[in-house]
């Protein structure tokens, strides 16, 4: 596949992807593999994501003086820093580290330079040329948008946040309601998951097939790979019952992760789809926001709608509910009636 | 947990980043320097129980993310802490500009009665000093803050800048300036307290224990 002449022009079928992308990516063609997920999403794409600023080439970019060069230089050493790779303060590798990032942030002014994109712009390096990370990272970050969740006001990464519990909530309720009984939010655990990839705290070669299907599926990803590492030490978490323990297992024990346990999770990444999901969750997200926003009489009136309106839905769902149990297929739906009369 | 305690202190550890403020954190747990640390992204917390003036407290820290952005994220966990190690670099003048805006946040976030104590980090590197303790003393006295230079890597006054700030909110509550029933005191009693002997705070702490979902 890798060799197809003009390949960047030519569609290969989506289950031949999958499939060889199942059987995992070798070492040495990682990077070649990622270039080429890239020109077949590119070639796939209906509608052209935002574009990049300007087009301006790399090494006019590496020119400019980053305004955010002191930020980037702070985090250098405190990327990757046992990696022999990066360990060396301003060897080769923290160097490319540096002139990627720098020529990033003159590129997208509006981003900047943010904590985490070090962790990704690391392990694209490991796999790429520097000018070919470099390329990678707009492609990760203008048509996967991960962009968005690195902007100043990280909105984003609030609404992944919101949307992480409720999927929590719908897949693995009863260990979201250990978690919320802690005061446990995806907030305490999950920034470094979406920031980075899973780059900050996970083993490399994990971290390698997570970014493998970051290129194929997008950022979805990141949410079914937090979903399944949850849901798979479900046990673990609850024998736990004090907020210090519970997040020192999350951040502790779910990274140490055994070959076994890791391609349970890439094929469990593999199976699910959370679009519809994660789209009625950013709705949601929007509403209650500004819900909380609007002056207070329009507020009420509004929530009286609201309230109304899931009425409304839980006497359907009630009806739906009556049918259903006749055809005797019920007990899963309770949890839904249940939720909605809350 | 096995562990009892007196009294449980919600800490912040905030301050621009590159201060050392995950390395302040893991000194005062570990007892020794973190040579290769990531930079924070988002919260970590740690805790430990120390005595103070005859009382067992468990210091409950919050070390959050420097970057500016970073605080719409952990903005939801200063609520309700009692106390906070406010970090500047002494060889970095732009971390000590910085101050204000932290205080500014802690404040207006935490609670007006947090009490804070100033650390200027890395005081080991006197040599690329950019700040001096006259000047930052200063600004400690006008703002009404402890002030402290410490060294997260020899250690030193990393386990006073801590004790400093519990033995202040233990005078505070002995005193009555600071209520520990009060809502978001960042307070609360332990197992060994005197809770049994007060009235209890039955029905908050029951809500907490059912699920809200």
């Amino acid at each position: 596949m890798l060799a197809t002449p003009d390949r960047p022009k030519v569609k290969v079928d989506m289950e031949i992807i999958h499939a060889a992308l199942a059987q995992g990516v070798p070492k040495q063609h990682r990077g070649e593999v990622w270039k080429f997920l890239s020109e077949q999403h590119l070639l796939r794409q209906t509608v052209s994501s935002q574009p990049p600023p300007d087009n301006t080439a790399y090494k006019e970019l590496l020119k400019q003086v980053s305004s955010e060069q002191h930020a980037i230089l702070i985090d250098l050493g405190r990327t990757f820093p046992t990696h022999p790779y990066f360990e060396e303060s301003m060897g080769p590798g923290q160097l490319s580290l540096y002139n990627v990032l720098s020529a990033y942030s003159v590129l997208d002014p509006e981003v900047g330079y943010c904590q985490g994109l070090c962790f990704v712009t690391g392990v694209l390096l490991l796999h790429l040329e520097e000018e070919d990370a470099f390329n990678m990272l707009k492609f990760l970050m203008f048509v996967l948008g991960l962009r968005q969740q690195y902007k100043p006001s990280m909105t984003a990464v609030q609404i992944q946040m919101y949307q992480l519990s409720r999927l929590l909530h719908d897949y693995h309720k009863d260990l979201q309601c250990h978690l919320e009984q802690q005061d446990i939010a995806p907030s305490l655990y999950a920034p470094p998951w979406f920031l980075t990839n899973f780059a900050s705290q996970y083993p490399l070669g994990f971290v390698a097939r997570v970014f493998d299907m970051l290129f194929l599926q997008g950022p979805e990803v990141i949410f079914k790979v937090g979903l399944s590492l949850l849901g798979s030490h479900k046990l673990l978490i609850m024998q736990h019952d004090s907020l210090e323990s519970i997040v020192d297992v999350i951040k502790t024990e779910l990274p140490n992760l055994g070959l076994v346990q890791m391609e349970k999770t890439v094929n469990q990444v593999c199976e699910m789809d959370l679009t519809k999901q994660l789209q009625a969750y950013e709705v949601e997200y929007q509403v209650l926001n500004d819900e909380l926003h609007a002056p207070s009489d329009q507020r009420s009136a509004h929530l009286e709608k609201v309230y109304q309106s899931l009425q409304q839905q839980n006497s359907e769902l009630m009806e739906e509910l009556q049918v259903k149990t006749h055809r005797n297929s019920g007990a899963c739906k309770l949890a839904q009636v249940t939720f909605f009369s809350a | 947990m096995s562990e009892t305690y007196d009294f449980l202190f919600k800490f912040l550890v905030i301050g621009s980043a590159g201060t050392g403020k995950s390395c302040l954190l893991h000194q005062f747990i570990e007892n020794k320097f973190k040579q290769d640390s990531n930079h924070t992204i988002g919260v970590e917390f740690g805790s430990r129980v120390v005595n103070v003036g005859g009382k067992t407290v468990k210091l409950q820290i919050w070390d959050t993310a420097g970057q500016e952005r970073f605080r719409s994220v952990t903005r939801s966990y200063y609520r309700g802490a009692a106390g906070a190690l406010l970090v500047y670099d002494i060889t970095s003048r732009e971390t000590y500009n910085a101050l204000t805006n932290w205080l500014t946040d802690a404040r207006t976030l935490a609670s007006p009665n947090i009490v804070i104590i100033l650390c200027g980090n890395k005081k080991d590197l006197d040599a690329d000093r950019e700040v001096t303790f006259l000047e930052a003393s200063r600004f400690a006295q006008e703002n009404e803050l402890m002030f402290l230079e410490t060294s997260a890597l020899t250690g030193e006054n990393v386990e006073e800048g801590f004790l400093k700030c519990a033995r202040t909110i233990l005078n505070k509550i002995d005193s009555g300036e600071l209520d520990p029933e009060r809502m978001g005191s960042g307070i609360q009693y332990g197992d060994a307290s005197l809770r049994q002997l007060r009235q209890p705070r039955g029905s908050t702490a029951q809500n907490k224990q059912q699920c809200s979902c």
